[in-house]
């Protein structure tokens, strides 16, 4: 019978360590799955926050326990009522469909997956390491110095103390005793370790160590070995700005947002467009990114409108390149910038002849990347089948691939010469590697 | 906390004990209480014991409690009590004063329960010391043969840990005598009606006897497991070919731990319930005495019903046992019990049935001192309680865009089966080892009792992938999936088969009937 009050409880936190572990798997887990997180995530409610909501599988404790009953039965619960009342309405978790059609209701909400908030920006970096945009050049004019901070470059005999270069300094006064110790030896005759010795007798004092040789006074009981080091061996770090100079990169993201463009397939472009500008913005901090849209008309709207606003009309494509060839032209001269281009539609044009004359115009500009997207999805929302599914096609016509490459139920396409990229997304789990396709390994920085 | 308010705890604690002991005759060991800040509290609720070793799902839990601590009101008791020599119960520093005090007279009624019921009488006294050392050992594991390795040793003994039970001592070898035994007092010459007529051979009959003894010994010697077992970790650490000593070591901790908590996931309706019960009389004494003030009533209600509260998705241990132990006092005390009550068809007889029979707490406490939850709820949770009480089953109903939850129409009879036969014994469904040499080759086959409801696959693959880890070879799972036998292998190589059908084939022939020789009738 004791009651003992522990407020000084030593506070070991073992929970976080274990917690970190267990954080450690998720991680793991996420980077196994990060094409279903892109998938599944709902990028574009979440924006505020900079963190999205990852269902992660798997990390329960396996154990053998009973599952739903024959009747469907999903558990006992208690409170007043009849039979038939609805206790709970769960929404159903994303709209679309995953990889591998829609599941079954989680019998259990909740259970089934613990939901982990991650920040974004950490997701990008699972998702896009060692990724970064393709063909970079260093262009001669209108480089951007971009401040990095400071670093310790060059080393000066004088400097503030708490800056002092410890190896810098020890290895001066090394070898000033190596040098102290031959004139010795020089000066009297002596062996090298009685000079040696003389040396540390006298505490480094050159002289007092000659006359300690000349009197017969070196003492080998007095131990020997220190390093001493004098004001003029001191070395100290010299701190500088460091600047790095990049070149400047602007990426152009072009999307169709016509009637044809139904939910689904907006909500898949948005979506890998959202990516690709996340990832963008986080790897190089001076990349400009524009945004234009079109219908019957482009124009070029702001990162929110693009990202957010529905409309609906005709299509033609070519406005868009037409209005991203004056860009390109006015604002980011090709001398100057690294000009990326990516354009995503699902492949409705009224009028292709002059599409490809204007793709055709922008390639011969010889622009960095441009990477061409087609959304091929059966959508009920957006009006379709009037026979307009023709872009592919004919850009396939027009510009040749030489490279073909059929992946995970979708193809890429690639033309090194023209720096063309093509690609085909059938659904929310093609938005990876699409995206993947268009980053290369970043080479160099 | 204050020393003032600590002296006043110390001294409500020793009447609280006194209650206890003297008013309501429980039997109650001396119990400690440590007063620690919030943070230690969660930990501790997430590792279930102070000392227990490091995981990464009780640093998840911790997490889940973190959460659930910052963001719901205070106010919740927290309870963690140890079930050693003595009993350690904690207490959360930031709690309200009439917070400590239903948590310390909820404890008294958990040690109460542990030190008379039956069930708590086998495990170990010693849990936190023991914990505490295998968490050294399995740091020094950890640094020597790294994480993972051990991590996916603990992960699989914590799978399998709770198939162990605190009763079952019997080593393989004992068992085999025994069974040997109990055959060998079988096979006894019988004598027949005129046996001192026509002259016994019963001299030949012993030799003959002796024979088959030994036979039946050599056979008893090859099978592995002797007789079905559903102490799955102990079976496994004593006949795996793939475990290291160190391995072995993880998973008898484990394996001891499980023990440990065996007895309650077995009564915690009853457990919970018990103490509940207690906590509300003794408080109520409490308040009456004025050891307790007016102003501290309001919280300790508001922290009573809120755990007492009804969940719409769950069954509630505290209020559902509490309720029931209620029933049964009533019931007794008014002696609505036995064949009398039961034959009695008259509606209006039965709702004023009183026979002054007063017998309420001897039942409750021989109820307590032998049952476990499934007993419990077999015998106690009528269906008329079931109404009382307002118990319902739900399903998941699937509309176009919402998964509703929808009360079903069954009755209260058909709900007092499904709780029993699922919910209340069925947090470990019993998987027996039956074969260790599967055809030889030294597959584990390990074989559910159906009860009517069936293993979730995902969990059952998952954990036979753990059984695999440790067993090194061919795993497999019989068990039904409605009215279909199906069979889960893991084999050798790790591969899961999707569970199968099993092939109908005629019943291997007993071991006891092929050896029963005819020749025993003389």
């Amino acid at each position: 019978m004791a009651i003992v009050d522990h407020g000084d409880w030593d506070l070991s936190e073992r929970g976080k360590s274990d917690a970190q572990r267990h954080q450690k798997k998720i991680d793991d887990h996420i980077r196994k799955n990060v094409r279903d997180a892109i998938a599944e995530t709902p990028i574009i409610t979440d924006r505020k926050g900079r963190k999205v909501k990852i269902p992660v599988k798997g990390l329960k404790d396996w154990r053998f326990v009973y599952g739903k009953n024959k009747g469907g039965e999903g558990g006992v619960g208690q409170g007043e009522g009849k039979p038939g009342d609805i206790i709970e309405r769960i929404p159903k978790k994303g709209q679309g469909d995953g990889p591998g059609g829609p599941g079954p209701p989680g019998q259990q909400p909740g259970v089934d997956y613990i939901e982990t908030e991650v920040d974004i920006d950490y997701l990008l970096e699972i998702m896009f390491e060692d990724l970064g945009l393709p063909w970079i050049e260093e262009k001669t004019k209108a480089q951007q110095l971009i401040p990095k901070g400071w670093k310790f470059e060059s080393i000066s005999k004088k400097g503030v103390f708490s800056r002092i270069h410890k190896t810098r300094t020890m290895k001066e006064a090394i070898a000033r005793t190596a040098v102290f110790v031959r004139e010795i030896v020089e000066d009297t005759g002596c062996p090298d370790e009685v000079a040696y010795q003389a040396l540390s007798q006298a505490e480094g004092e050159l002289e007092k160590a000659i006359w300690l040789v000349k009197n017969n006074m070196v003492n080998f009981d007095v131990p020997s070995g220190d390093v001493w080091i004098e004001d003029d061996d001191l070395r100290f770090k010299q701190i500088e700005e460091d600047i790095e100079v990049h070149s400047n990169a602007v990426l152009i993201c072009m999307m169709d947002v016509s009637a044809s463009m139904g939910l689904n397939k907006k909500y898949l472009a948005r979506s890998m467009l959202f990516w690709l500008n996340e990832f963008l913005k986080k790897t190089y901090s001076h990349v400009v990114v524009k945004f234009i849209t079109h219908t019957t008309t482009a124009k070029v709207v702001g990162e929110e409108e693009f990202f957010y606003k529905m409309e609906s009309g005709g299509t033609n494509c070519y406005t868009a390149f037409d209005l991203a060839n004056y860009m390109i032209d006015t604002e980011f001269p090709l001398s100057e910038w690294n000009v990326y281009c990516v354009y995503i539609s699902d492949g409705e044009d009224f009028d292709p002849e002059r599409t490809m004359k204007s793709i055709g115009e922008m390639v011969k500009k010889e622009v960095n990347m441009l990477a061409y997207t087609e959304i091929q999805l059966d959508d009920p929302t957006g009006v379709s089948g009037w026979g307009y599914q023709n872009l592919l096609k004919t850009i396939k016509k027009t510009f040749k691939f030489p490279i073909k490459k059929k992946q995970e139920g979708t193809t890429f396409y690639k033309n090194e010469q023209l720096r063309f990229l093509a690609t085909v997304i059938r659904g929310k789990e093609h938005i990876y590697p699409a995206l993947k396709w268009m980053l290369f390994e970043r080479t160099g920085k | 906390m204050t020393p003032s308010d600590l002296r006043r705890l110390i001294k409500v604690e020793e009447r609280i004990g006194q209650l206890a002991r003297e008013k309501y005759g429980l039997q109650v060991m001396d119990i400690e209480f440590d007063v620690v800040p919030a943070q230690k509290m969660l930990e501790i609720m997430a590792y279930r014991t102070p000392t227990n070793i490091s995981s990464w799902k009780y640093g998840r839990d911790y997490e889940r409690m973190r959460t659930i601590h910052e963001n719901i009101e205070a106010g919740l008791p927290y309870e963690v009590i140890i079930n050693s020599t003595p009993p350690r119960a904690y207490l959360m520093n930031t709690n309200p004063f009439a917070v400590q005090v239903l948590v310390m007279a909820h404890v008294y009624g958990h040690v109460n329960m542990f030190t008379e019921s039956k069930w708590f009488q086998a495990g170990r006294r010693d849990i936190m010391h023991y914990m505490a050392e295998a968490n050294k050992r399995f740091n020094k594991y950890e640094r020597r043969y790294g994480i993972d390795i051990v991590e996916k040793t603990v992960d699989a003994g914590h799978a399998l840990q709770f198939h162990s039970s605190p009763f079952d001592n019997e080593t393989e070898n004992e068992k085999r005598e025994r069974i040997f035994d109990q055959t060998m007092a079988k096979n006894r010459p019988i004598e027949t009606e005129y046996g001192d007529i026509v002259g016994s051979n019963r001299e030949e009959a012993e030799v003959d006897i002796a024979l088959h003894n030994q036979n039946i010994w050599r056979k008893l010697n090859l099978k592995t497991p002797v007789e079905p077992t559903e102490d799955i970790l102990r079976y496994i650490i004593d006949n795996s070919r793939v475990l290291e000593d160190w391995q072995k070591d993880v998973l008898e901790v484990l394996r001891e731990e499980g023990r440990y908590f065996w007895p309650m996931i077995r009564t915690k309706y009853m457990n919970e319930g018990w103490a509940t019960r207690v906590h509300e009389k003794i408080c109520y004494d409490l308040f009456i005495e004025g050891l307790m003030d007016q102003k501290e009533h309001g919280q300790y209600n508001y922290s009573n019903a809120l755990v007492k509260a009804m969940h719409k998705g769950q069954m509630n241990p505290y209020l559902i046992g509490s309720e029931i132990w209620k029933d049964i006092e009533e019931r007794y005390d008014k002696g609505r019990f036995g064949m009398a009550y039961d034959n009695c068809n008259d509606a209006k007889a039965k709702e004023e049935w009183d026979t002054m029979a007063m017998k309420g707490k001897d039942k409750i406490f021989s109820v307590m001192r032998g049952y476990t939850d499934w007993f419990f709820m077999q015998e106690f949770l009528t269906p008329e309680l079931i109404d009382k009480i307002n118990l319902y089953i739900f399903k998941f109903e699937e509309t176009m865009t919402t998964v509703d939850v929808v009360r079903t129409r069954h009755t209260a009879k058909q709900i007092r089966d499904l709780i029993i036969n699922s919910f209340a014994h069925a947090i470990v469904p019993k998987i027996e080892v039956v074969n260790g040499n599967f055809q030889r080759k030294g597959g584990l086959v390990l074989r559910h009792a159906h009860t009517g409801v069936d293993l979730d696959m995902k969990y059952a693959t998952e954990t036979l992938k753990h059984c695999h880890f440790l067993w090194g070879n061919d795993v497999a799972l019989k068990t039904k999936l409605g009215d279909r036998d199906i069979r889960v292998n893991v084999k050798a190589d790790g591969k899961v088969q999707a569970p199968k059908p099993e092939a109908k084939q005629p019943p291997p022939p007993d071991i006891w009937q092929t050896l029963t020789p005819n020749m025993m009738e003389w």
